[in-house]
């Protein structure tokens, strides 16, 4: 927290100012009296956290502001084992001693507003928080009125568990009290939205757990696309691990959700009916409300950004990634938005070194449990495109899906990997 | 796994990167930003002890010789091939440099 007893009023800084801004209370500078950089960053998150250790990392003239919603990080990745029961919450949620141990400023204070004009960031608290660069990495928020007469208060009856938390143990609870021979619905959302293998892992590992504990029970894909993310492997998958257990029922199929009826637990859409005993509505998406209310989407639902610097279109001096961005050819994944925290924060570096950013080469990997000895991964290779505005564009012929066909000694590696992977991303941000 | 000993084409062809790219020589182990996406898996320091190798103790050569093979499949792996198939020759060199012993 910035000791406000100790704020130094710099000159150069505060005529810039307006004087609303200056009669405002609790303007605080962290370190102001010397004369680094202040880089704020918002969002504890994948983004927000690889961000702030890699600009600690090679850019330590700068004073790093980190500022959180909350005291603790529940990762997604790792949270449908949650759901499953092959994992506890508590085994995917982290704390930020990690980070302060490094001597970052934290401030758990959600952000209500932001100033790109007198470049503010406004606490709940009150508080105000000035930078010359600010990354936000703020994730998601669900467009609930994409349905009819639907807020967000269903989520207490059809949990979406899209972002992890109480809804990833609300939906399980649902799952494991489940009457025998129950029916589980997943409706995924339209693309583009986080993590798109995700409703079918989902789908994977409840499987797996009904196949022990509740083995006529049936789950329900009713899907807004046509097609989803490795596809084909998870419909081989299933047929070799869950026969009959599983249904895919495409977009074509059924037209849209019309209607939802949660007294009966029905989704009516233009086709059919369809009952549940356990309903998992994961809603359209869109960047997150603090990215919409502060006008970084301009007219769409996501941020639009200079791939080589993640610098807003909309905004000078702000920064925007993982979920909440339009990252060129990117897929919305945690180890996406952790590869671009610490692209933006070498970018960052360079600017404040004025310098120009290098071209920018990024990976992002996505192990999916189909069971928890059955892996499979998406891999992708991003470079910037300089023919097209530095957009970081997939490098053809790389990256793909996990080889088809029957390979259980593939599979297990790939399961072992998918620990692996989250052990090594997890250490590298909390550790 | 990895012979110690290069083969002569991967020396004659580090060699040939040299002459091509000496900057790559003299420049003092830049951060490369593709290393960024290496590390969150394999780490560069104190990676945690789990089923994906580890690449800490390797060289400069053994690595370019690993990445090389995964590229053109002699070498078959799992996500490796796959994101090596998108390295350029100098991507390659870089990455050697920066992760090599």
């Amino acid at each position: 927290m910035t000791n406000l007893t100790n704020v130094k009023i710099n000159r150069r800084k505060l005529f810039g100012f307006s004087a609303s801004l200056i009669a405002a209370k609790n303007i605080a500078y962290a370190n102001i009296s010397s004369n680094k950089s202040e880089v704020v960053i918002v969002g504890g998150g994948f983004g927000g956290v690889s961000a702030a250790r890699a600009l600690n990392r090679i850019a330590p003239q700068t004073n790093i502001t980190l500022i959180l919603d909350s005291h603790e990080f529940i990762t997604c990745p790792f949270s449908n084992a949650v759901i499953a029961g092959l994992k506890e919450l508590k085994e995917i949620t982290f704390k930020y001693d990690g980070l302060k141990n490094l001597g970052l400023n934290i401030i758990v204070d959600p952000v209500k507003e932001i100033e790109p004009q007198s470049k503010f960031v406004k606490l709940k608290s009150g508080e105000n928080i000035y930078y010359d660069r600010l990354i936000i990495s703020p994730g998601i928020s669900f467009k609930w009125e994409a349905f009819v007469n639907v807020n967000s208060e269903i989520a207490d009856n059809f949990p979406h568990a899209w972002k992890a938390g109480n809804q990833t143990l609300l939906l399980r609870n649902q799952i494991f009290s489940m009457r025998q021979g129950g029916t589980i619905i997943i409706a995924p959302p339209d693309n583009p939205f986080r993590c798109p293998p995700g409703p079918y892992e989902r789908a994977s590992l409840i499987a797996h757990y009904l196949k022990y504990n509740n083995p006529k029970a049936k789950i329900l894909i009713v899907d807004a696309k046509n097609k989803f993310s490795k596809q084909s492997l998870f419909m081989s998958a299933w047929d070799e691990l869950y026969p009959g257990m599983i249904e895919f029922i495409p977009f074509s199929d059924h037209a849209g959700i019309k209607e939802i009826d949660v007294e009966n637990k029905k989704i009516s859409t233009y086709f059919e009916d369809f009952h549940a005993d356990v309903i998992n509505l994961i809603p359209p998406q869109r960047a997150a409300d603090l990215a919409l209310k502060s006008g970084l989407t301009g007219t769409g639902d996501w941020c639009e950004i200079d791939c080589l610097t993640f610098e807003s279109k909309v905004f000078k001096n702000i920064h925007i990634l993982g979920d909440a961005a339009i990252v060129g050819d990117m897929p919305k994944s945690g180890f996406s938005a952790s590869t671009q925290g610490k692209a933006c924060a070498h970018a960052i570096n360079d600017i404040l070194n004025d310098k120009v950013p290098e071209s920018a080469l990024l990976m992002n990997t996505c192990y999916s449990l189909v069971g928890p000895e059955y892996g499979i991964s998406v891999a992708g290779v991003y470079r910037s495109d300089k023919q097209n505005q530095n957009r970081l564009s997939s490098v053809p012929g790389a990256g793909g899906t996990s080889e088809a066909g029957k390979n259980p000694t593939l599979r297990h590696f790939e399961a072992d990997f998918a620990r692996g992977w989250y052990a090594n991303l997890t250490n590298e941000m909390f550790g | 796994m990895v012979g110690k000993n290069l083969s002569k084409p991967i020396l004659c062809f580090n060699l040939i990167l040299i002459f091509f790219f000496p900057q790559l020589v003299m420049a003092e182990k830049p951060f490369p930003i593709a290393a960024e996406s290496c590390s969150t898996c394999h780490g560069k320091q104190g990676s945690i002890e789990n089923a994906i190798p580890s690449i800490d103790s390797l060289s400069q050569t053994e690595l370019v010789e690993i990445l090389n093979k995964y590229k053109n499949g002699e070498l078959v792996g799992t996500i490796m091939n796959r994101l090596a198939a998108g390295l350029s020759d100098e991507d390659i060199f870089i990455l050697a440099k920066y992760f090599g012993t």
